[in-house]
């Protein structure tokens, strides 16, 4: 809201607010281990990835962590030991996801532990998948965006974001977007909560989209909502990094979740129009 | 009402014994203005026969002289004004009302203090600064809206919250820790636009203090600093009519007398006009746009007899910003104030108010056809006494009581599509405050003038509502609810105020000071900038009182015959149960929002230079601070002390004015500030093929400095005669703000820039670049014909 009205506060004055990009002189912290991993309730492998921080300036070549021990077990006894297929990406076997259960993963890298824990919670239905239309100080957003029946009398928490796919055979495709929506149920417990996701850049006609919808824990829940709000956000008075669910203060996070798909739609010069 | 009596009875035997040695008589009345009929406000009155004998108007105008029988020659003094002299024969207890004649409107003009000349040396009070309204006119200011809360950012030890922005920080206090009066009401959202305008049109306004910290007991209820605003009480000889034309907004205002010389009234109004450009636009989202604010004060004063006099005021303003149907927000403060003021007998005076205030706001979202509406109110009603005994020349005694009962409602969303917009109600929340003051301002061989006193301020948590007990769980751990009439949770905190000056010789002084402050209201606020839709929550169960105590000590030196204005003044500041957010912090529609809170300790200190030119044709000053300010909290950086947000090491600013001939005046500013301490990753990492900023150390870093310079100038155009009397008088004033361009970082963001490699950068986002701004005030005056 405040961006919005600066905005208009700078339309309206014809002042000449202006951006540029600047070096900074920055603290360097690098080395800290990265952990990202994930379990769902389709059909495995699995993987973990593990990487190292690196100091702000470097290059984007991620530090891939090797020779580390990974397992992922679950609260009935089942244990996998993973196998590093490629440098810093380790895959599980035998282990499934499976609602309703209670997933560890352990990590031992360089002579350090790392522990975490995540529920897989039941999936939630998508209702209905649409795109709104705004207009904004004549440009027009395009927004996706799904409705979904939140379980009454529960906390329940999601995360959706958006996979797009060219119609024209000629561009790279854009696959799945980088930016998630995080949502809970704290003021909408049991009714149809509507969720927009956005795309990492502008939408074009023909563009056919679909929304991924997966119901996650709490501890995933603050994880995706401080990255948007407090990492990753101009106007917090105070950055910090999310808060992990692993120990031993690794950055990332271990997350178990049941993943939904929403329908095709594709985009048209009336609006959009659903495809399967 | 035990702790006044006790406090009173004391007082009495210490001070009042010693009187009734000789007869004595006292000579009282009011000082005014004799082409306004103004009240004066620290004018003095003394005599001539005796030295080291004056006392001040206070903020009504009344003084109040006791001398010992005797033939004297009455004397009263106010910068700008001419002397007033009178013998007379001192037998009985007599009124005396003075008219003081401005001495002319030419060196009114040049005059930068209205004030006596020596206060800031001689009186115990420091930290205070009096700020003369008029020369607020002078100094240039950001799309040409004088503004009494940007000009206030330019002296020493207060800072200013951002770019054009009228929110400040005083010693190190927060934005939310100054108690803003206006007419004795509390304003709780003293912005407009985001901060970047004030509540408050300069045209309604009469005097105004600032208080650092060290403030007089009868003020309480904010930490850090006092800054204590009057409306004008308008003219009660002529009628006039004035305002201005600027590029941003226009002002108008109407005073004129009630009945002559006993009453009179002023309105005042203020609207901006942004919006009217857009209505050009053919794009719908901007012609249906609306941004405006507007701001209207009225007071009016009527003089019951001698002894007595009322007075009502009122201050409503309000912002209105909507994009197009689909967005929309509304907010502002409404103040009432009702005073009487009586004069008990000629050595006791007395002002009784009512004060009402009230802050809201109220946001719509309607997309597809879902309309949503959220709202919040903050509001006090408040009784205030305050008694002022003028004992003799060497004694004053202020007491008094002040009774705040306030309520807020946290926020209520209500919505026309309930399925997917739940409505919700957050429970209610009410407190009542209440305080107890007596203070005693003595001089003590002719050298040393002492300000002692005590205030006694208490806040309970009262029903009808719920309250909740945190600790030291996230969750809950408790509720109790509380009917209307119960009581919950009561704190009680006695604050001691101890100034003092030693005069050791001619225009030099050494003062020195320390004073408790407590604060029951604090607002929620974890963004960079303030948001009008910013929380207030009340001391509660799980939020103590924030308290303050601050030391401080100066050196004062006037020169050249009060030309010339010197202090240095250093502090030291220690502030406990402050409070910060845990990450990604739900501090809206939350019913149990306490539990995102957390509490910890600050301290703040530092040394103020201020150099100050009041006369001549070139006046002006340079302020200079040196300043530290650090937080410390369980949850943030391992407990150790780090920089506040707005901790700037060095501040400075550098005002002139020059009066080039009395109708051109030129001004400049000049600001130089370290930047504001910051997060800035400290690494990177990459998750699911995007790279994320790492953070380490909270505000380890620092923006890059700010510095600015504005230049303003004023043509007093020709007046006009009409029916061969001046009537009509007008001026131009140009400015130009952010002279040399420099861009200032308003904001720096780390985003990702590239969608496939996922890179981050570092950008910056200026605010301005030069703004110039045309403004045209004029005034017109009803004369009556001489007869």
């Amino acid at each position: 809201m405040k961006r919005l009205i600066i905005l208009a506060i700078s339309a309206a004055l014809i002042t000449s607010a202006c951006r540029k990009d600047i070096h900074l002189n920055l603290q360097n912290a690098s080395g800290i281990l990265v952990i990202e991993g994930n379990i769902n309730d389709q059909p495995g492998p699995y993987s973990v990835f593990l990487s190292k921080s690196v100091t702000f300036y470097d290059s984007n070549n991620v530090v891939p962590v090797s020779g580390a021990a990974v397992i992922i077990s679950d609260n009935i006894g089942n244990r996998d030991s993973l196998t590093e297929v490629s440098p810093g990406h380790y895959q599980t076997a035998t282990i499934t996801g499976t609602v309703g259960r209670t997933y560890q993963l352990h990590v031992s890298s360089e002579g350090k532990q790392y522990d975490a824990t995540s529920i897989l919670h039941p999936p939630v239905a998508i209702d209905s998948t649409g795109v709104q239309f705004i207009s904004f100080f004549g440009q027009t957003q395009i927004r996706p965006f799904i409705e979904f029946t939140d379980p009454a009398g529960i906390e329940n928490y999601y995360k959706a974001f958006l996979y797009v796919y060219p119609y024209t055979p000629n561009t790279v495709p854009r696959g799945k977007q980088k930016r998630v929506s995080p949502v809970n149920d704290r003021l909408s417990d049991g009714i149809t909560i509507q969720t927009s996701v956005r795309a990492n850049d502008d939408l074009h006609t023909n563009d056919t989209l679909q929304i991924e919808l997966n119901a996650i824990d709490k501890a995933m829940y603050d994880y995706w909502a401080t990255l948007n709000s407090t990492t990753l956000s101009s106007q917090t008075a105070a950055p910090a990094n999310p808060p992990s669910n692993i120990s031993n203060n690794a950055l990332g996070y271990f997350s178990a979740y049941a993943a939904v798909l929403s329908h095709h739609v594709v985009l048209d010069p009336a609006g959009f129009h659903r495809i399967d | 009402m035990r702790y006044l009596k006790i406090l009173l009875s004391t007082l009495a035997i210490i001070f009042f014994l010693p009187l009734f040695a000789q007869t004595k008589h006292t000579i009282s009345g009011s000082i005014r203005d004799a082409k306004t009929g103004e009240e004066l406000i620290g004018a003095t009155v003394s005599v001539k026969e005796l030295a080291n004998t004056g006392v001040a108007t206070n903020a009504y105008g009344f003084y109040s002289l006791t001398l010992p029988a005797g033939k004297y020659t009455v004397q009263s003094r106010y910068v700008g004004y001419t002397e007033f002299s009178e013998e007379i024969v001192l037998d009985s207890s007599r009124v005396i009302n003075i008219n003081l004649a401005p001495a002319s409107v030419q060196i009114k003009q040049v005059e930068v203090s209205a004030r006596r000349a020596d206060a800031n040396v001689k009186d115990a009070q420091m930290s205070a600064t009096r700020l003369d309204i008029k020369e607020l006119e002078k100094v240039p200011v950001i799309f040409g809206e004088k503004d009494i809360l940007k000009t206030i950012q330019l002296l020493p030890g207060v800072k200013s919250a951002g770019e054009g922005n009228s929110g400040f920080y005083v010693r190190g206090g927060g934005a939310d820790q100054n108690l803003i009066l206006l007419d004795e009401a509390l304003v709780y959202n003293a912005s407009h636009l985001l901060g970047f305008f004030s509540t408050f049109n300069n045209d309604a306004l009469k005097d105004a203090t600032l208080y650092k910290g060290n403030m007089p007991a009868e003020y309480g209820g904010k930490l850090s600093s006092v800054l204590d605003i009057k409306m004008k009480d308008g003219n009660d000889k002529t009628y006039s009519v004035g305002g201005g034309i600027g590029i941003i907004a226009s002002r108008l205002y109407v005073e004129g007398p009630i009945v002559k010389d006993k009453g009179s009234f002023i309105v005042t109004g203020r609207r901006t006009y942004a919006d009217v450009f857009a209505k050009f636009s053919k794009d719908t989202s901007i012609n249906k746009s609306i941004l405006y604010f507007y701001d209207i004060n009225v007071k009016a004063n009527y003089r019951l007899g001698k002894k007595d006099r009322i007075f009502a005021s009122g201050y409503f303003g309000r912002d209105k910003f909507g994009l197009g149907t689909t967005f929309g927000i509304d907010y502002g403060n409404a103040t009432a104030t009702a005073r009487w003021n009586h004069i008990i007998n000629d050595r006791l005076f007395s002002n009784l108010s009512f004060i009402y205030n009230n802050f809201s706001w109220k946001v719509s979202i309607n997309t597809n056809g879902l309309d949503i509406s959220i709202h919040s109110i903050i509001q006090d009603y408040g009784l205030k006494e305050d008694l002022e005994y003028f004992l003799d020349t060497k004694n004053k005694i202020k007491f008094g009581a002040q009774s705040t009962f306030r309520s807020t409602v946290p926020g209520e969303i209500t919505s026309n599509t309930p399925t997917l917009i739940k409505p919700l109600t957050l429970s209610h929340t009410y407190g009542w405050e209440n305080a107890i003051y007596a203070q005693h301002e003595v001089t003590l061989w002719n050298k040393v003038n002492l300000n002692y006193g005590l205030r006694i301020s208490s806040f309970s948590v009262t029903g009808p509502g719920k309250n909740f007990y945190f600790h030291p769980s996230p969750q809950p751990t408790d509720t109790t609810v509380l009917k209307l009439g119960q009581f919950g949770k009561t704190y009680v905190n006695p604050e001691p105020r101890f100034s003092l000056s030693y005069n050791f010789a001619k225009d030099m002084s050494f003062k020195a000071a320390y004073s408790r402050n407590t604060q029951n209201i604090h607002l929620l606020s974890n963004t960079t900038t303030s948001n009008p839709t910013d929380r207030w929550i009340m001391t509660s169960n799980n939020v103590r009182p924030e308290i303050a105590d601050q030391v401080s000590a100066g050196y004062f030196y006037n020169f050249l015959n009060n030309m010339f204005e010197v202090s240095f003044e250093g502090y030291y500041k220690v502030m406990q149960n402050q409070i910060d957010y845990i990450p990604n912090a739900q501090l809206r529609a939350n019913e149990t929002v306490e539990s995102q809170l957390i509490y910890g300790n600050g301290r703040a200190y530092g040394g103020e230079l201020f150099i100050k030119k009041r006369t001549g044709k070139v006046t002006g000053w340079v302020s200079y601070t040196l300043s530290r300010t650090e937080r410390k909290f369980n949850e943030v950086n391992n407990n150790s002390w780090f920089p506040a947000r707005y901790d700037r090491t060095h501040d400075l600013a550098i005002v002139l004015m020059w009066d080039i001939t009395p109708r051109i005046n030129v001004s400049a500013t000049w600001v130089y500030q370290t930047g504001n301490a910051v997060t800035y990753a400290s690494g990177k990492y990459q998750l699911n093929g995007t790279w994320y900023p790492y953070y380490s150390f909270r505000n380890q870093d620092r923006f890059p400095p700010y510095h600015r310079l504005d230049i303003g100038a004023t043509f007093v155009l020709k007046k006009r005669k009409i029916a061969g009397r001046e009537m009509w008088e007008h001026d131009l004033n140009i400015s130009f703000y952010n002279v040399y361009a420099r861009q200032n970082a308003y904001q720096i963001t780390f985003i990702a820039s590239d969608v496939v490699t996922g890179q981050l950068r570092t950008e910056q986002l200026a605010l301005f670049r030069v703004v110039p701004s045309l403004t045209y005030n004029f005034k017109f005056t009803y004369v009556k014909k001489q007869k």
